[in-house]
């Protein structure tokens, strides 16, 4: 009988392990396919879409990128100034260690000759880096006399490029100062691609764009401060830096988290929802507990029938409530601010019910004690009511902490500024900025998403205690 | 109340000022006024009075007569087929959890994850999920030789698509934990005694945890479903918009639409009260069906 009992037990426990470490997988594999995702960059994404592996940059001997169609303007349509050299155009070299210029095919890595051949008849620039040789090789030419551009706004090119990791600048000398892009292009993308580059007030030449191949094919994020103004060019040069594989590797993976957290103001968000958050948990906490004692302790004139319309709202939708409050606030020219925010919750029905029931179950004896002493109601509650009901307290806090972290219609509804916008309506419209970008998505949802669920694994013990004692005694 | 009353009780009303002014003013005074509002005209951007205008009770009339509205609300009653599920799983899962294995507190950290991380990013990754050419689900779909459907862009799966993301997102989170407390609370002696009179676990499960935890699952079920008649806002508008062709439009998401999109306070309001009464005569019914099956130690 008992070692029958014994084996059941044993079985059960091992058929219950087996189904939790079976769902506890379903849990993870959307988690690991966020994290997946997020890691992968836009080629990737669209190409290898089902596919769960992220293609790594390559550890390469040398990095091989080609040049075609360079135009003076972002415009590659304009019939401005278009330098679309020819292959035999000996304007254009190649300069540093290990830099071989060379023509079509030859300095082309066999994989991408046939793409280069197909371009035969236009012409391109090859230049190779060799890594035993040294890390930068530019290539460009020298215009002699100086090529005159009447309206320059940026650079549009073609670039071949490889999996390398390598980094690509470029500088325009001319007349009206050097100009040269405030970040270098990462060139991971094995094909050839259309870049184009801005110029801006702050730095000249504008920095890559932070989306490269998004819009036009590289139409920068920053819009231009500058309109286009006549130059003369005295050279241009592209140089590449040959990245260690290592580094290669990590500005690869990180690049999705880069790009978002420069894209979208994350950290604002996150300041915003811990403001409202910590003020709304702090003020829910002390307007409840000093009314729940009240409902609790005290006799006054008219305290059941308060508390009963207490309870009664708190069965009515939360909608009902919310439009009137909108109206509210709203004429209260309290609409966008911050006040907007947190004002709704700083007093909570279900808080002051919550500490009305914990304070019922404590002893009496105390507080009668202290008031024979000469202690007065305040007394009471600072001194005796609130060391006594600490868990009550912290469980109240951390859930209206928790319910403020998620807040997203009132926070929708009641601020319109970039300024105001909490974790969860940024993310929800970040969506939208990024125009479905699901790798730049998902790591923006998990720069979101990694600090709750820290701050809620180390609350988790009083989070737990909280949903009992509320779920069971509320 | 005389001076003399009040200048006996004045402490008394000052603990309770700071909580009963915002209460009277966003919460008593807004359900009064959402009460009014419901037989009023009233919208635009500016909201001035001078487009306030009484209506009597047109905006329920008109609620009434509009076909969209009990669509949305079919839709919500849909979606509202998922909570004895979802119920299911928690009491499920909580049994699972309730054996006392060494690493059970692994378990049950990766369970309470989605819970966890909730909100937004949580349904950003479900859409990434339900993506129909190359999300995971149709992925794996295709692993097993299934062409999956379009799930959130498609009218007949948007729905249950939305059903299985709430089972997922919930499965291991608080309703499993009060199922978890409740559980725990079960004298040990009980099944012993059963296990004496040779009862089979099927017939433990039936005889005493079912009976046992019957008031968490009646907590659950009236929670749920007043949950559930709110419940849809989010997903509309984070994930479909409320489409395709206003299939996961729920009740909360044409309110939200009806007042904050088209402007028209009066006519959200006297949907926000319909669907109060919806929620009150649920809430009555579950009390007196469901309630009688409760056992109260």
């Amino acid at each position: 009988m008992r070692a029958g009992n014994r084996a059941r037990k044993v079985m059960l426990d091992q058929a219950a392990r087996l189904l939790l470490i079976l769902g506890g997988v379903t849990m993870c594999i959307p988690f690991a396919w966020m994290v997946t995702t997020s890691l992968k960059d836009d080629r990737d994404l669209i190409q290898n879409m089902s596919r769960w592996m992220v293609t790594l940059p390559q550890r390469t001997a040398e990095s091989t990128v080609g040049l075609d169609y360079i135009f003076f303007t972002t415009d590659a349509f304009s019939e401005v100034v278009a330098e679309d050299f020819e292959s035999e155009d000996p304007g254009w070299r190649a300069e540093g260690a290990g830099a071989a210029r060379s023509t079509l095919a030859e300095g082309l890595s066999a994989g991408r000759r046939e793409a280069a051949q197909a371009r035969a008849n236009r012409g391109a620039l090859a230049f190779t880096l060799r890594s035993s040789e040294g890390d930068t090789v530019t290539a460009g030419r020298i215009f002699e006399p100086p090529l005159a551009v009447p309206e320059w706004n940026g650079i549009h090119f073609w670039l071949d490029g490889d999996s390398s990791g390598s980094k690509l600048t470029l500088t325009v000398e001319t007349d009206r100062g050097t100009f040269t892009t405030g970040r270098p292009w990462t060139v991971n993308f094995g094909d050839w691609r259309e870049l184009s580059t801005t110029v801006r007030e702050e730095d000249r030449l504008g920095g890559m764009p932070v989306l490269y191949g998004a819009g036009a094919l590289g139409a920068p994020v920053d819009v231009p401060l500058s309109q286009p103004f006549g130059v003369e060019v005295r050279s241009i040069a592209f140089t590449l830096h040959r990245v260690p594989y290592p580094v290669a590797l990590w500005e690869r993976l990180t690049d999705n988290y880069r790009q978002v957290w420069e894209s979208i103001p994350l950290g604002l968000y996150y300041w915003n929802t811990l403001l409202v958050a910590s003020v709304v948990a702090v003020g829910q906490v002390a307007t409840s507990s000093l009314a729940g004692y009240a409902f609790a302790r005290l006799r006054f004139p008219g305290r059941d029938v308060i508390f009963y319309c207490y309870l009664a709202t708190m069965m009515i939708p939360g909608h009902v409530t919310m439009i009137p409050r909108f109206i509210i606030i709203n004429k209260a020219h309290l609409y966008d601010t911050f006040a907007a925010l947190v004002i709704p919750g700083l007093s909570s029905t279900f808080g002051t019910f919550l500490m009305r029931q914990f304070f019922m179950t404590l002893p009496r004896e105390l507080e009668d004690a202290a008031i024979i002493d000469g202690c007065n109601r305040l007394g009471v509650y600072a001194r005796i009511m609130l060391p006594l009901s600490k868990p009550a307290l912290a469980t109240l806090g951390v859930m209206s902490f928790i319910g403020a972290w998620q807040m997203f219609l009132w926070a929708l509804i009641s601020t319109n500024s970039v300024s105001l916008r909490v974790l969860q309506v940024g993310l929800a419209s970040m969506r939208g900025d990024l125009s479905g970008k699901y790798n730049l998505v998902m790591a923006g949802s998990i720069i979101a998403l990694l600090p709750a669920v820290i701050i809620f694994a180390s609350a988790q013990k009083a989070f737990k205690e909280g949903i009992v004692l509320t779920g069971l005694k509320g | 109340m005389t001076a003399n009353g009040f200048r006996k009780y004045w402490t008394c009303y000052l603990f309770l000022l700071p909580n009963g002014l915002l209460f009277l003013a966003l919460t008593a005074v807004p359900v009064l006024c959402s009460f009014l509002l419901a037989f009023f005209d009233w919208g635009g951007k500016e909201l001035d009075l001078a487009t306030f205008g009484f209506a009597g009770l047109s905006n329920f009339a008109e609620l009434a007569r509009t076909l969209d509205f009990w669509y949305y609300l079919s839709n919500t009653l849909f979606l509202m087929l998922g909570i004895p599920v979802s119920i299911a799983i928690h009491l499920g899962v909580a049994l699972l959890m309730n054996r006392k294995l060494k690493e059970i507190v692994l378990y049950r950290t990766v369970w309470f994850l989605p819970s966890v991380a909730g909100g937004v990013a949580i349904l950003l990754l479900w859409q990434w999920i339900f993506y129909p050419d190359g999300g995971l689900l149709n992925t794996i779909l295709a692993g097993v030789g299934v062409r999956g459907p379009a799930w959130l862009q498609s009218e007949m799966w948007a729905k249950p698509a939305f059903m299985l993301m709430g089972w997922w997102t919930h499965a291991g989170g608080m309703g499993m934990i009060l199922y978890l407390a409740a559980l725990q609370g079960i004298p040990q002696t009980y099944y012993d005694a059963a296990s004496i009179d040779g009862a089979s676990a099927w017939q433990a499960f039936w005889n005493i945890t079912w009976p046992m935890v019957s008031p968490t699952t009646f907590f659950m079920f009236i929670t749920g479903c007043i949950g559930g008649f709110q419940a849809g806002f989010m997903n509309a508008y984070v994930l479909t918009g409320g489409g395709p062709n206003g299939t996961t439009t729920t009740v909360s998401f044409y309110i939200y639409q009806q007042a904050y999109v088209n402007f028209r306070m009066g006519y959200a309001s006297a949907i926000a009260w319909v669907l109060f009464v919806f929620v009150a005569a649920l809430t009555v019914v579950n009390w007196r069906v469901a309630g009688r099956r409760v056992h109260y130690q």
